[in-house]
């Protein structure tokens, strides 16, 4: 069976068609139901349409560094709308996949991974004294917990001895 | 009986305590058993799955070996935690050669991940464990036909395709529980929209707004309040709603488990409800029957 082409090509949408989850972009006719759906796009300069028309077009570097697939954040509402099976939460993620390959990473991501990763968990440094008299008046525990060495062993194993 | 090992995370045990409290009266009065899972790590979602699958693997791959220890599955009351959860698992179970990986980092500690582990959110507790009539019966204190609207979360209903929960159909759950405790489930123009907290650590401002819309589609429904099962959707549709305005056009926001437990007949105190950020009187307010 031959399948009709809707779309562009450019060595981009190759690149991401090469990748898992990344071929479902061809399908993409940037009809905008996504923007139209979306919960992030509705009063705000975030536009999943526009995303995906860059990426159509091939404007790789626009793309990698822009902060706009970032905002993605995988809610898989416009899937549900979406009448051509893209799915745009996949399509982002490799987009920041790729970003992240050329070390393009959000300071918020960088920062929220060191933390986790060094602590154990993302909330150490709100836990007072306060909130640990608040959980005996609920009858919980106040002693929270959280393992650091795993995480510890997870970051050197992966985020400094070059595994990506 | 059921029993669980509760999955507390990073955020729920700090900022919404009252939830997990909550949680745990709730499920005992309906007959499931939840113990903490100690010394656990953070499950890695959004950030660490962002930045490096082996490394999230990883993580939720020893909150799944822990549970295993206990004999248990796991619950996760955070939307967040519960998709990443159920996202780590469907990965660790079909790729082997992933959970060897993993497990060669648990073998320090003695703990290996064999697949055995469920992973189950709070509202598949409810549609799986706790039958409606249980449910039905084990109410006490009604409210009075109060008006509310459910608000689901993305990574609860919608997040992967290996939900347990929904599937192509949309979620109704919350819609029933309000309905069996007394109240009167609305429904409202972006019913499945999200809150807008995933955005947060990106862009305050476009979080704020996706939020905002939200209460602001709520209140066009005519809703006295809102009832959620997610940590992070609970804070953040409260704190979208402190912008200047004043306390009385603010609307309550209240977790399942808060919602539930004063028509349960248990105590407001024992469910934290007077740590509640948007006051719940009015919801509380239209119970029936005696309270203590």
């Amino acid at each position: 069976m031959v399948r009709t082409r809707l779309t562009p090509s450019s060595s981009f949408i190759q690149e991401l068609t090469s990748l898992p989850g990344g071929e479902l972009i061809e399908k993409c006719v940037a009809c905008g139901v996504c923007t139209a759906t979306c919960a992030v796009a509705s009063g705000t300069q975030y536009n999943p349409r526009q995303i995906m028309q860059k990426i159509l077009v091939g404007a790789r570097e626009r793309v990698l560094k822009s902060e706009q697939p970032w905002l993605c954040k995988t809610c898989h509402l416009c899937e549900e709308s979406c009448q051509y099976g893209v799915k745009l939460a996949d399509v982002f993620r490799i987009v920041r996949k790729l970003a992240i390959r050329e070390g393009i990473v959000p300071v918020a991501f960088q920062q929220a991974a060191q933390t986790i990763l060094t602590d154990g968990w993302l909330m150490k440094e709100a836990y007072s004294d306060f909130v640990a008299d608040e959980r005996k008046g609920l009858g919980l525990s106040s002693r929270l917990t959280q393992n650091k060495q795993y995480t510890r062993d997870v970051k050197s194993r992966y985020f400094e001895t070059g595994g990506s | 009986m059921k029993e669980y090992v509760l999955f507390r995370g990073c955020i729920t045990p700090v900022r919404l305590p009252a939830y997990e409290a909550a949680t745990n009266l709730v499920l005992e009065k309906l007959g499931i058993s939840v113990l903490p899972l100690q010394n656990a790590n953070c499950c890695g979602a959004q950030f660490i799955e962002t930045l490096n699958e082996a490394a999230f693997l990883a993580l939720g791959g020893r909150i799944l070996a822990l549970a295993e220890k206990a004999g248990r599955d796991v619950l996760a009351i955070c939307g967040a935690c519960a998709g990443a959860l159920k996202h780590t698992k469907k990965l660790l179970d079909r790729r082997k050669r992933a959970r060897s990986e993993v497990n060669s980092l648990l073998a320090k500690e003695e703990i290996e991940y064999t697949r055995c582990a469920d992973v189950k959110h709070l509202l598949d507790v409810f549609e799986e464990d706790i039958s409606l009539e249980t449910l039905r019966s084990a109410i006490t204190n009604p409210y009075g036909g109060i008006k509310l609207a459910a608000h689901y979360g993305c990574y609860v209903t919608r997040s992967f395709e290996d939900l347990n929960l929904v599937g192509d159909k949309k979620p109704t759950i919350i819609d029933t529980i309000i309905r069996i405790a007394g109240g009167r489930p609305v429904d409202y123009v972006g019913k499945s929209r999200c809150c807008g907290s995933p955005l947060l650590a990106m862009d305050e401002t476009v979080a704020g707004k996706v939020g905002m819309e939200k209460i602001r589609n709520i209140r066009d429904a005519g809703a006295a309040g809102i009832v959620t099962a997610c940590t992070s959707c609970d804070i953040q549709l409260a704190q979208v709603q402190f912008g200047g305005r004043l306390e009385k056009s603010r609307i309550p926001v209240m977790t399942l488990s808060q919602f539930l437990g004063p028509a349960l007949g248990i105590s407001d105190d024992d469910l934290g409800l007077y740590m509640s950020r948007t006051s719940p009187s009015q919801i509380i307010g239209s119970l029936t029957g005696v309270r203590l």
